[in-house]
């Protein structure tokens, strides 16, 4: 079977199609009536409609599915199927059955909302893109093939492009080498100015528990499945603010923001313990001080990273930032130790910040479980919104401070 | 700019979200949504009439909040939303459990 470029309009090849059934509103484009129909099959570059007032051939139809119960109801005249954005224009070319037409899809003469579905394999692939935005759906097993035409989509619309959702949570799974391929082009998408949002699903991400996230921006991918289970805020009773809305949005609970790199906070320990910096010199301890403030979460840091187990048990810690570069990986070892003689029964969430390359090194010689680990270089934007996340998280896990 | 205002009729919490939203108003738009779930409202009805479009990245809030009142067995209105916002998120696979509601409706 053809198949052409995603995006390209040649009327000649065929791009691979699957049995949809969906029922559907069309209506010739120079007439007032509405017809219903049903989409037999489909692919990105034409469909088969199964009506009974067929059209002829080379009639130019407007046709939409009706994916929703809504839809019907809210589409009662020509001029609101044209304009729904799910709406595509085709032109009859053959005359498939007694009931059923073959219709290819044709450019629009002015620029309106693009909705296609793509098939490879056992994937398919949704996409809308209006304008400046684009979304996009990706379902079943994506293999090379289809990871490939993923990464085409993506490129070809990416120069175009102010934002783009991406929802990879029905994924049932994805090839190493289709992960690569599609951070790439979602990763180069942010650096050219896109805000790309991603969700993915359990499913998906747990055989890539290896890999790094796939978007530079972490705060804007999210485990949605993950969100399901949140027992812990069904549970109002455990330590919730009794009115946490009298504070001002984007306040977090009032700590001591006294800066410095000793401990901060000499009363008794919160629920919440400190923030434990650990890195291998002072300009590095400085700049992971600024987020943290930022959040106003209390802080402590030390330079000796082999010593923070130790501070962990003692000042309750509940955060652990390890700032480490190559030939400080002895410090690391040396960490492990500490951790294990302090018998720490709640390990802190921790986050190292390190060279891109000793990841899987790192999470694999570390006792203690790292939350997340963010490459080299990173921006302060960053470690901001992932300790934020983090924040979130462990009010979520253990019933706020 | 995004501009938060709440008002509430009856059993229903409207929160009303107005203004040209960037990147920077993520935060305050989370921390809203989180905030109302400590109140332990019933019906909450998202009003976003004053709204031009809503950032795609809007979405893993909402998904989230949506999450948090289905936990507690109640039920989130979206009143007013930009027209492609809900093909947006039908498209996304999203869609399910934000009800969708408009002033045009009788």
């Amino acid at each position: 079977m053809l198949r052409k470029p995603p995006g390209a309009s040649s009327p000649v090849t065929r791009e691979e199609r699957r049995s949809t059934n969906e029922p559907c509103l069309w209506c010739r484009a120079n007439t007032r009536v509405l017809s219903r129909g049903t989409i037999a099959n489909e692919s990105a570059t034409g469909l088969l409609l199964r009506t009974s007032s067929l059209p002829n051939v080379k009639d130019t139809i407007h046709i939409i599915p009706l994916i929703d119960k809504d839809s019907a109801k809210l589409i009662t005249s020509v001029k609101q199927l044209k304009e729904h954005p799910l709406m595509r224009t085709g032109i009859i070319v053959r005359r498939e059955s007694i009931d059923s037409v073959g219709v290819q899809f044709i450019q629009d003469e002015t620029p309106r909302p693009e909705y296609r579905r793509w098939y490879r394999g056992d994937a398919e692939i949704m996409t809308l893109f209006t304008g400046e935005y684009g979304v996009i759906r990706v379902i079943g097993r994506l293999d090379l093939e289809s990871g490939a035409l993923l990464q085409s989509v993506l490129r070809n619309h990416g120069s175009s492009m102010r934002e783009l959702l991406i929802t990879l949570h029905n994924v049932e799974s994805m090839a190493a080498t289709v992960v690569t391929l599609i951070r790439s082009a979602l990763q180069q998408m942010e650096r050219n100015g896109v805000d790309v949002t991603c969700i993915i699903g359990k499913k998906t991400f747990s055989a890539q528990n290896n890999v790094s996230p796939l978007l530079l921006n972490h705060e804007r991918m999210a485990a949605v499945h993950a969100q399901f289970e949140l027992d812990d805020l069904s549970e109002p009773s455990r330590g919730e603010p009794a009115n946490e809305f009298d504070s001002p949005p984007g306040s977090k609970p009032q700590q001591n923001q006294s800066p410095g790199l000793e401990t901060l906070e000499p009363d008794e320990p919160a629920e919440m313990g400190p923030a434990l910096i650990a890195a291998g010199n002072l300009s590095r301890i400085h700049r992971l001080i600024a987020p943290l403030q930022a959040l106003q979460l209390r802080y402590e840091a030390l330079t000796k990273v082999q010593d923070a187990g130790y501070y962990i048990i003692k000042q309750r810690s509940s955060f652990l930032i390890i700032d480490f570069e190559a030939e400080e990986c002895e410090d690391l070892v040396k960490f492990n130790q500490s951790y294990d003689e302090s018998r720490i029964r709640r390990a802190p969430f921790i986050i190292v910040i390190g060279p891109p390359y000793l990841e899987p090194l790192v999470r694999e010689a570390l006792v203690a479980p790292i939350k997340i680990y963010l490459e080299k270089p990173v921006s302060d934007r960053i470690i901001e919104s992932t300790l934020n996340d983090l924040y979130d998280e462990w009010c979520t896990t253990y019933g706020g401070v | 700019m995004l501009d938060i205002t709440e008002k509430k009729e009856k059993s229903v919490l409207e929160i009303e979200f107005s203004g040209e939203p960037d990147m920077d108003d993520l935060y305050l738009f989370e921390d809203h949504l989180k905030k109302v779930i400590y109140r332990h409202e019933k019906f909450i009805s998202l009003n976003f009439s004053g709204m031009r479009s809503i950032p795609l990245y809007f979405s893993i809030p909402l998904l989230k909040f949506k999450n948090d009142v289905q936990v507690r067995e109640g039920r989130v209105f979206v009143r007013d939303a930009p027209e492609t916002f809900r093909f947006f998120l039908m498209i996304a696979n999203l869609e399910e459990g934000f009800e969708f509601r408009f002033s045009s409706d009788v």
